[in-house]
C-alpha cells in the first residue's frame, strides 16, 4: 500500500515537472540588475543608483520605462517616481597597491597604464582621486575633476613595503563620506593583507548598508601561495559582494587595462532613479528594495536581489498626532504618586510630635493627648 | 532627599521626563530640517533636558529650597541636554550602522541612555560612569521595551509613550541605583528641614580631583544647606584618596563630634554640625 502511494506521488511530481517545462515562458532575460547606491538624505525622497549588466558583465542598455520599482514587495506607482535617468556625475577613488611585490612582472605600471585608462574616460563632470597603500596609507591626489594632476599622481607612484589594503579603504571610505551623488572604490591588489588594522567588516560598516560601491581587481597570481603571496580571491569577492560591487581578477596589463574600462564604462551606465517612498515617516524600520526589468513580449522579469535601507528614527515617528489628553492623563497621575509621599510625611509630622524616650529612642504622641514640645535630639550618639 | 527615596523620585521623575520628551518628539517629528542629525541633535538634547531637569529638580524640591530646586534642575537640565543632543546622533548612527534591526534599537537606546547619565552624572556628586552605567542599562532595557511596545501594541502612538515613559523610568531608576549601590562616601542630614537628605561625595574623593564646598549660598555652595546659621561657604570637603577632609572656613564653627575644628580627617558615622544643621559623613572602603 505505502509503495503504491509513494509511485503515485512520483509519477504525479514528474507529470507536474513535464507539464511546467512545456508550459514556462519564453526564457528569461540574461540581465543582471543591481542597486549600487541609496540615498535616503531627502527622506521621504529616495534616490538609488542602478547598474544593468549582462552575463558578461557589460552594461546593458535598456529602456528606462521597462524599470519597475517596488518597496517592501509594493510596486512603486509611476506618479511617485520623479525620474529615472542617466546617473549623472561620479566621483571615484581608485585605491591601488603599492607594496614590493607589485615590483615583480611590471604589475606596477600595468596597474599605472589601467589607471590611466580610467582617467581617460572620465566625462568632464566626474571626478577622481588616488590612495596608494603599503604598510602606509597615502593620499596620493585629493579628490578632482583635473585629469593632468590625476595622471601625474599616477606617474609619481613607487613600489615597497608589506600590504594593507583595509587600512587604505579606510581613509578611502572616509574620503568619500562627504561627496554628494554617485561614488565608488576600484582598489587593485596583487596580495594578501598583512598589516591593516581594520578587516573587511570595519570596511563594510564604515559605509553603511549601501552608502556606495567598492569594486576589487585582483592582479597577478590567484591563490595564496607557501610564502603567503598571491591573490587572496574569496575576500576580494566577499569584500565586493558585500559592498555593493564586483571583483575581477586580471593577469596582464592587457585584461587590467580592459577590466577598468569596463568598471568605467558600467558606472557611467547606471541608472539614477528617485521616487517618494509611500511609508514617508521616519520610523526606524528597515525597508526593502527591489528592481524589476519588465519583460519585452513574453517572460518573466528579472529581479535584483533586495536591497535595504532605514530611514533613520531611533525615536519613531508615529502617524497619529501628538494626544494631548493621554499625555496630561499620564503625567497628573505620575506627578500625584511624586507628591504622596511628600504629603504623607507633612501629615505625619503635622499629627505626632518626636518625644524623646529614655532609651534615647522617639515615641509618638497622638493629636489628642497634650504634647511636649522639646527640642529634637540629635538622633547620633556622639562619641 | 535619602538614596533610598532618590530611587523612587528619579524613577517617576524620570518617566515624566521621558513623556515630555515624548510629546515634544510627536510635535516636531524627526523631518522639521532637511538634516536628519541636525533634526536628532534637537530632539535627543530636548528629551535629555526634560529628564535632566526633572531629576535635578527632586534634589531642591525634597528639600523645599526653590533656589536650590532651579539651580539643580537649570544644571542637571543642561548636562542632560547636551548628553542627549550628542547621544541621539551617535545613537542614531550606530542603529543604522548595525543594519537597523530591532535589536540595535536597544543598543542605540542604550548609547543615548549612557550620555544622558554621563550628563546627569556630570553635574551630581557622583562619579560620572556610575550614572554613564546606568542611563545604559535603563536605556537599553526601554529601547527593548519600546521596540516591543511599538511592534505588540495596535496604537503605535501608546506604545511609543509607554517606550519613552520607562526610558526615562528607567534612566532615573538605574541612576539612583547604582549611586546606591556603588557610592562610597555620602554625608547624611539628620536634622532640620533637610532631614534625611544624603549628598553622594564620590567626585571629590580624590586628591586630584574637585573639592565641595559645603554652605547656605545656593549658587556658591556644592553641598546646600538652607540654615541661616551656616555662611555661604562654610566649609570645605576635600579628597586625599584614602579618607576625606572637612576644613572650617566660617567665623560660626564647624564641629566634629561635638568638638570645633579647624581642619579635621573625616571616618566612617562622625557627627558633623555646622549652624543648627548636624550631619552623619558615612564613608565605605
Amino acid at each position: 500500500m505505502k509503495k503504491t502511494f509513494r509511485l503515485t506521488l512520483q509519477i504525479l511530481a514528474l507529470v507536474g515537472l513535464l507539464v511546467s517545462m512545456g508550459f514556462a515562458p519564453q526564457a528569461q532575460e540574461d540581465a543582471n540588475i543591481q542597486i549600487t547606491q541609496i540615498d535616503t538624505t531627502q527622506f521621504p525622497r529616495v534616490t538609488f543608483f542602478v547598474s544593468i549588466t549582462d552575463a558578461d558583465g557589460q552594461p546593458l542598455a535598456v529602456d528606462a520605462n521597462r524599470l519597475i520599482i517596488m518597496e517592501n514587495g509594493e510596486q512603486i506607482p509611476l506618479d511617485q517616481i520623479e525620474g529615472i535617468g542617466d546617473v549623472g556625475p561620479i566621483t571615484t577613488l581608485l585605491v591601488m597597491d603599492v607594496s614590493d611585490s607589485m615590483n615583480s612582472a611590471g604589475k606596477l605600471d600595468s596597474s599605472k597604464a589601467a589607471a590611466h585608462e580610467f582617467i581617460g574616460r572620465m566625462r568632464e563632470e566626474d571626478q577622481a582621486g588616488l590612495v596608494s597603500f603599503n604598510t602606509q596609507v597615502q593620499t596620493v591626489q585629493a579628490i578632482t575633476s583635473d585629469q593632468d594632476s590625476l595622471n601625474s599622481a599616477i606617474d609619481s607612484l613607487k613600489a615597497g613595503n608589506n600590504t594593507a589594503m583595509y587600512d587604505a579603504l579606510m581613509t578611502a571610505v572616509d574620503q568619500l563620506q562627504g561627496v554628494e551623488g554617485r561614488k565608488a572604490i576600484i582598489v587593485l591588489t596583487d596580495g594578501l593583507d598583512n598589516s591593516s588594522s581594520a578587516d573587511a567588516d570595519d570596511v563594510v560598516n564604515r559605509i553603511g548598508e549601501v552608502g556606495f560601491s567598492i569594486s576589487t581587481v585582483g592582479l597577478g597570481e590567484p591563490g595564496v601561495t607557501t610564502n603567503d603571496t598571491g591573490i587572496d580571491e574569496p575576500a576580494l569577492q566577499d569584500l565586493a559582494d558585500r559592498a555593493g560591487g564586483v571583483y575581477g581578477y586580471a593577469e596582464d596589463q592587457e585584461a587590467l587595462t580592459r577590466l577598468y574600462e569596463t568598471y568605467a564604462v558600467s558606472l557611467q551606465s547606471e541608472y539614477q532613479i528617485t521616487y517618494t517612498s509611500p511609508a514617508a515617516l521616519r520610523d526606524g524600520v528597515n525597508r526593502s528594495l527591489s528592481v524589476a526589468l519588465a519583460p519585452v513580449g513574453g517572460g518573466s522579469p528579472v529581479v535584483n536581489q533586495d536591497s535595504r535601507y532605514n530611514p533613520g528614527g531611533l525615536v519613531p515617528e508615529v502617524a497619529q498626532p501628538a494626544s494631548w489628553p493621554f499625555f496630561a492623563v499620564v503625567v497628573i497621575g505620575l506627578a500625584a504618586l511624586v507628591l504622596v509621599p511628600m504629603v504623607f510625611t507633612n501629615w505625619r509630622s503635622g499629627s505626632t510630635t518626636h518625644v524623646a524616650g529614655s532609651n534615647g529612642h522617639s515615641a509618638r504622641a497622638s493629636t489628642g493627648k497634650p504634647m511636649v514640645k522639646t527640642r529634637p535630639r540629635p538622633r547620633i550618639k556622639l562619641k | 532627599m535619602s538614596r533610598y527615596s532618590r530611587l523612587y523620585y528619579y524613577t517617576l521623575l524620570g518617566a515624566i521626563g521621558g513623556l515630555i520628551g515624548w510629546q515634544i518628539s510627536n510635535v516636531l517629528g524627526l523631518s522639521f530640517t532637511g538634516y536628519l542629525y541636525l533634526n536628532e541633535v534637537v530632539v535627543g538634547g530636548l528629551i535629555g533636558f526634560c529628564i535632566g531637569a526633572l531629576i535635578g529638580l527632586s534634589e531642591g524640591l525634597a528639600a523645599k529650597t526653590p533656589l536650590y530646586a532651579l539651580r539643580s534642575g537649570a544644571i542637571t537640565g543642561l548636562f542632560g541636554m547636551i548628553g542627549g543632543a550628542i547621544g541621539l546622533p551617535i545613537a542614531e548612527f550606530g542603529f543604522q550602522l548595525l543594519g537597523g534591526e530591532a535589536w540595535t534599537r536597544a543598543l542605540g537606546w542604550a548609547i543615548f541612555g549612557g550620555l544622558i547619565g554621563a550628563g546627569l552624572g556630570y553635574s551630581s556628586g557622583s562619579q560620572i560612569w556610575k550614572p554613564a552605567l546606568g542611563g545604559a542599562i535603563g536605556g537599553a532595557i526601554g529601547g527593548a521595551l519600546l521596540e516591543l511596545a511599538r511592534t505588540r501594541l495596535s496604537d503605535p502612538l501608546v506604545g511609543k509613550a509607554v517606550g519613552l515613559g520607562l526610558v526615562g523610568a528607567a534612566v532615573g531608576a538605574l541612576i539612583a541605583l547604582i549611586v546606591l549601590l556603588l557610592s562610597r562616601a555620602w554625608l547624611e542630614v539628620v536634622t532640620g528641614k533637610m532631614k534625611g537628605t544624603e549628598f553622594v561625595l564620590d567626585k571629590f574623593i580624590h586628591a586630584n580631583g574637585p573639592s565641595a564646598y559645603v554652605g547656605s549660598d545656593a549658587l556658591k555652595a556644592d553641598i546646600v544647606l538652607p540654615d541661616p546659621d551656616i555662611a555661604p561657604q562654610h566649609a570645605l570637603l576635600k579628597g586625599a584618596d584614602t579618607h576625606m577632609t572637612l576644613k572650617d572656613m566660617s567665623r560660626q564653627g564647624t564641629y566634629i563630634n561635638g568638638r570645633k575644628i579647624e581642619m579635621a580627617k573625616l571616618e566612617n558615622e562622625q557627627a558633623i554640625r555646622m549652624g543648627n544643621t548636624q550631619m552623619v559623613y558615612h564613608e565605605k572602603r
